[in-house]
């Protein structure tokens, strides 16, 4: 059943359950994509989502909200900074876990990026990306092995392999060489 | 190759899996040993994470809305910061207070106090068995629930204009524009329902936009007529059961799937497993 802006609106001052229901249909998954690739298990994942439907009802209740974007998508913007705020409050336990942790393969930088100004930086040069680029990393991702993207490219699987190191070195030096990126890199130096 | 595409090649091939198992037992030594790799391999993951994320996010949110949805989010938090602290009773009082639909309406119109104070409890117990229910289908449908990506779909593209709008139309879909590739299929579908793909997909990008009841009819009427993706239609037919609290049809469906060989008969059985746990 779809629901109309207006609709979730009345709904979530309403309490009525199939409205809730049908927004973590629709954006409980990218808000668990969300957290656990930001550093969370499937459980802050699980807490997160919850915390964030409590304030976005607390937004809705006020009598003055106008949501002039989806609901869907103000919740997803909402658990992002909960996530975060969870983040900050984790950051020294974290990092001092991390350092004593001698299985760890990959350590954290210590002055690593904002993530909001890094997802900012990234989105930018995502977009500057060509199409085939960013169609063959979306396709690794998506667990596509060679030869099925071989298939649906019509390349050799050794091309694949070759476009997709080309594509992924392109946006890594893209990012690299965003001004952004390169002056919170310098301020860190200095 | 020089020696700096070469460390580029190898930093790409383990971060989007393309090694063989001994290739990375020998990268991920390097990377315990050699700082400077791992700082490296940190930096590029992230980007990499990024684009896993996107994904997700392409295929359910519209990123043109994303700006304002942030901007009225700041707004809202510079007026109000206390409404971005959640406590613990917070969420004990939100837990209990979804688990009851409707706070107004009939309750308030029954007579008898303790007559009316039963009625509430066992209304709420049977309102909170059927939400939970509904949610842990939800739940499920969310956790077992994945797009059909096999590009083996796509070798008869090779023949005809329809084999061509096929392949546009599964090209759509696995970039998650389900509305899209709807259209397409529903055409496709309407002048060659003998093409066993366009059906299987059409049914797939109704699940895509959300539209189960459609899928349903879709996959129930493929299974009768056709066995070639007898076992994919099954499949998600049974995901489209689950979701809209249809348990024991999911039952009859994974309880075929769980004597097929492969990944998807293990779902089906993890699945089932999971599903019996509930009921």
């Amino acid at each position: 059943m779809e629901f109309t802006e207006e609709q979730i609106v009345a709904g979530i001052r309403n309490r009525k359950n199939d409205v809730f229901i049908y927004l973590e249909k629709k954006i409980r998954r990218p808000i668990i994509a969300h957290v656990t690739l930001n550093r969370g298990t499937d459980e802050d994942a699980d807490d997160c989502y919850n915390d964030s439907v409590i304030v976005l009802i607390r937004m809705v209740d006020k009598r003055d909200f106008k949501n002039t974007c989806k609901i869907s998508t103000l919740l997803f913007d909402i658990a992002k900074k909960i996530w975060l705020q969870q983040l900050d409050r984790r950051g020294p336990a974290a990092k001092y876990k991390i350092r004593h942790n001698e299985d760890t393969i990959v350590q954290q930088d210590d002055n690593e990026l904002d993530q909001p100004l890094f997802e900012k930086i990234f989105d930018e040069c995502w977009k500057k990306l060509t199409r085939e680029c960013r169609l063959i990393l979306k396709s690794y991702m998506k667990g596509m092995s060679g030869e099925e993207m071989a298939d649906l490219f019509d390349y050799k699987t050794s091309t694949i392999r070759k476009k997709k190191c080309n594509c992924h070195s392109t946006l890594k030096e893209m990012v690299h060489n965003h001004p952004d990126y390169r002056r919170i890199k310098r301020d860190e130096d200095i | 190759m020089t020696g700096a595409d070469k460390y580029s090649q190898r930093m790409a091939d383990y971060i989007y899996g393309d090694m063989d198992a001994s290739e990375r037992l020998v990268f991920e030594k390097e990377l315990k040993t050699d700082e400077k790799l791992a700082r490296d391999y940190h930096n590029q993951l992230k980007i990499a994470r990024r684009i896993k994320e996107k994904i997700e996010i392409e295929e359910t949110i519209d990123e043109s809305e994303l700006a304002e949805a942030d901007r009225l989010v700041n707004k809202h938090r510079e007026q109000f910061p206390e409404d971005f602290i959640v406590t613990d009773e917070d969420r004990a009082n939100h837990q209990a207070f979804m688990s009851i639909s409707g706070r107004t309406g009939s309750l308030r119109r029954i007579i008898y106090p303790l007559a009316a104070a039963a009625a509430a409890v066992i209304v709420g117990i049977l309102i909170i068995s059927n939400v939970q229910s509904a949610d842990q289908g939800s739940r499920l449908y969310i956790k077992y629930y994945d797009p059909l990506e096999d590009a083996r779909f796509v070798k008869r593209s090779a023949g005809g204009q329809e084999y061509k709008k096929l392949h546009q139309a599964l090209y759509l879909y696995w970039e998650g524009e389900y509305s899209t590739a709807d259209k397409l299929l529903t055409e496709l579908t309407s002048s060659h329902s003998e093409i066993d793909e366009a059906i299987l997909f059409l049914g797939l990008s109704k699940m895509g936009e959300g539209n189960i009841s459609d899928a349903v009819i879709i996959f129930n009427n493929y299974l009768s007529d056709s066995d070639k993706y007898r076992y994919e239609a099954s499949w998600y037919l049974s995901l489209c059961y689950i979701k809209t609290g249809q348990s024991e049809k999911a039952r009859d469906l994974l309880l075929d799937l769980t004597s097929i060989n492969g990944d998807l008969g293990k779902d089906a059985t993890k699945l089932l497993k999971r599903l019996d746990k509930l009921n």
